[in-house]
């Protein structure tokens, strides 16, 4: 057995890919509980996540993914908890993989992601959307496993980035003396869709990035300054 | 001799007098004081170095050697890909002599490599703009407990 794990999976309008997410959370065979913020959807994703027995909350407005998360957490009965995206794919032993990496001193274990193209892509989205052909680290959503403590110790996310919340999230992680400990295994298939995010929505997400690397440069500086007055 | 951001890779915000600019392609960064924040921000305007020497000569205080600054600057921005040549040209500046004097005229900005991997996984890019997840921007406001809650820890 292990101590409990809350899987939280912030969507909207997933029920194309959802089942298949839930699926092979089940298979991981650990003590999860699984929570689904249904973010304002149109189609049946609450359905498909109650009928596999999760815990499901749903917004009748759309407020974004990092408030859907944060929801998630206030939900969370978990010692652990992990953020899972409704269109990836778990694979198995994963879960059981990070969580037998932890130690005392280890606030949250990161896995690697892989990234593959969803079914059904043609040659020329594919063209225009290029993934990563290496595993890599990095992504937090299905591949970073964190005890519930850390979030008590240092906050859940800024509600006013859509974007950008789990950088910000991280550095006061490390300003908490907190460790991520990274194990070189692939948890998670991360699927990527044919891409064309729009520009506004694209410098919104690079302005919310801005804004948190500012307050990170103004932090270490103000440390910097701290330090040396103190000298 | 103009430049304009190079925006292929590229993005820049300016906040407050601070620049960051994200190379989208390798996940560092750049961090600039406010004076070279007003000079970068009028270099992707279009402003011409001379131009910007002869508005920053004019302020008072101003070093001898700035136009040595400048050139090491644009330099350096064009040699990390920062900017990139532009055709067009505007004729007015606008240079920040607050900035200026407050920053002691000193050039200065910083790059970073400590934020690489989580910008470089970026899990927003790839979400389609018909299925996007924008949320009610309204409904934000609401979140004082969390608000109330994180800035309780940072004290």
């Amino acid at each position: 057995m292990n101590e409990l794990i809350s899987i939280i999976i912030p969507v909207k309008n997933g029920s194309n890919f959802l089942q298949e997410a839930l699926d092979h959370i089940k298979a991981q065979e650990m003590d999860v509980e699984i929570i689904v913020i249904d973010d304002g959807s149109r189609d049946n994703t609450s359905e498909i996540a109650a009928r596999n027995g999760c815990i499901v909350h749903r917004q009748e407005v759309c407020r974004g993914q990092v408030v859907a998360k944060n929801i998630g957490l206030k939900i969370a009965q978990g010692v652990f908890i992990m953020f899972h995206d409704h269109d990836d794919i778990m694979r198995d032993g994963a879960l059981r993989a990070i969580y037998d990496a932890f130690d005392e001193d280890t606030a949250a274990v990161m896995a690697k992601v892989k990234d593959f193209y969803t079914p059904g892509m043609t040659e020329e989205q594919k063209r225009h959307t290029p993934i990563k052909e290496e595993p890599y680290f990095g992504l937090f959503t299905g591949a970073v496993l964190t005890r519930k403590s850390a979030f008590d110790s240092i906050g859940n996310f800024n509600p006013s980035l859509n974007t950008g919340e789990i950088m910000e999230w991280e550095h006061g992680l490390k300003q908490n003396g907190l460790t991520i400990r990274k194990i070189d295994i692939i948890a998670t298939d991360r699927r990527v869709h044919n891409s064309n995010y729009g520009k506004t929505n694209r410098e919104k997400e690079f302005k919310d990035y801005a804004a948190v690397l500012r307050a990170r440069i103004m932090a270490a500086r103000n440390e910097s300054n701290s330090s040396d007055n103190t000298n | 001799m103009a430049y304009k951001l190079n925006d292929a890779k590229m993005f820049a915000d300016i906040t407050d007098g601070f620049a960051i600019v994200i190379n989208s392609e390798t996940g560092v960064y750049y961090g600039m004081n406010p004076f070279t924040s007003s000079i970068f921000d009028n270099l992707v305007k279009g402003c011409s170095v001379d131009a910007i020497i002869a508005q920053v000569m004019s302020f008072e205080g101003c070093p001898g050697d700035f136009p040595n600054s400048i050139d090491n600057l644009v330099k350096e921005l064009l040699e990390k890909e920062l900017i990139a040549p532009e055709d067009e040209t505007i004729s007015t500046c606008d240079v920040s002599s607050d900035y200026a004097k407050d920053c002691h005229f000193e050039i200065s900005w910083d790059e970073f490599k400590d934020a690489q991997e989580l910008l470089l996984a970026d899990p927003i890019h790839e979400v389609r703009e018909e299925e996007g997840w924008t949320p009610d921007f309204s409904s934000l406001n609401q979140d004082t407990e969390d608000v109330a809650q994180r800035e309780a820890k940072k004290k």
